[in-house]
């Protein structure tokens, strides 16, 4: 935080319910918009659990089955559990989710230029379509090399 | 006096992590949570499922793709706590210590990730 001397005063208006925005349906899918940051958290504790769990495994030449029993806790106990599983599919949609309504705001928040010599703007769509098909190669790579490597 | 202080904000950085952690989320992460649903449904078999021994040994054991882990970890842990910090406003909580706490904990589990990927570096390979 910076310690710069702010002459801002904002005016904070009391928060009466803790369920406010239940009360309009776009205050409710702002806020689920919002909670999806909460999944993608615990997406990443998941796999920085994962990496913790590889860490304590001991990998000689040749992996013993006591050796690797951390990281076998891990996949069968952990990943497997079908509590865990169902949580992934709800982290899943959520991220789709989050997904479609950041390439929704990227036109808004990326102002591209047709040219130098106008202001005319890349129409909206081009930004948009631009960043689906990212999802769908990034897509495409990491469940190739998963699916294909094992 | 002369004041040896900032003369500028730094959320530009903040909402610069934050920027880069939403595209993380919204373009790679999806793929990553399926992974993460096949490695569960396969981890019976421990020699041929998704993320076997053999499948993360190389990704580790390789320092770029290691690096990539490392960055998708840092930079979705900043974006959703920077999220979590700011959406604590629409609960009425303006204190000043959800920034120590949302900052502080992504940086904690950036540098958690980063320490064991380099431990396991040493360690096995």
């Amino acid at each position: 935080m910076s310690e710069v001397k702010s002459f801002r005063k904002p005016y904070n208006p009391p928060v009466k319910k803790m369920t406010w925005w239940l009360e309009n349906s776009f205050y409710t899918k702002y806020m689920i918009r919002e909670g999806t940051a909460v999944l993608a958290l615990f997406a990443v504790l998941e796999i920085v659990f994962g990496i913790f769990m590889l860490a304590l495994c001991d990998i000689g030449p040749i992996p013993t089955l006591s050796g690797i029993a951390p990281y076998a806790w891990y996949l069968q106990n952990f990943l497997g559990n079908p509590v865990i599983i169902a949580l992934n599919v709800v982290v899943l949609v959520s991220q789709l989710y989050h997904a479609i309504t950041w390439f929704a705001l990227m036109p808004s928040a990326v102002r591209v230029f047709m040219n130098k010599n106008s202001t005319e703007l890349l129409p909206r769509w081009i930004i948009t379509a631009g960043l689906y098909a990212a999802l769908a190669g990034a897509t495409v790579v990491i469940l190739g090399v998963a699916f294909l490597t094992v | 006096m002369r004041q040896f202080l900032p003369t500028r904000s730094d959320e530009p950085m903040y909402w610069l992590m934050f920027g880069a952690g939403g595209m993380v989320a919204s373009i790679v992460l999806p793929a990553i949570v399926v992974v993460l649903i096949a490695a569960g449904l396969t981890s019976d078999d421990l020699q041929h499922g998704v993320l076997n021994l053999g499948q993360v040994a190389s990704i580790f054991s390789n320092w770029f793709l290691s690096l990539v882990v490392f960055g998708v970890v840092f930079l979705l842990s900043f974006y959703a706590l920077h999220r979590m910090h700011h959406s604590s406003h629409d609960f009425g909580i303006h204190s000043k210590l959800t920034w120590y706490i949302a900052y502080g904990s992504a940086a904690a589990v950036s540098f958690i990730s980063l320490g064991l990927q380099l431990l396991m570096y040493v360690k096995f390979f």
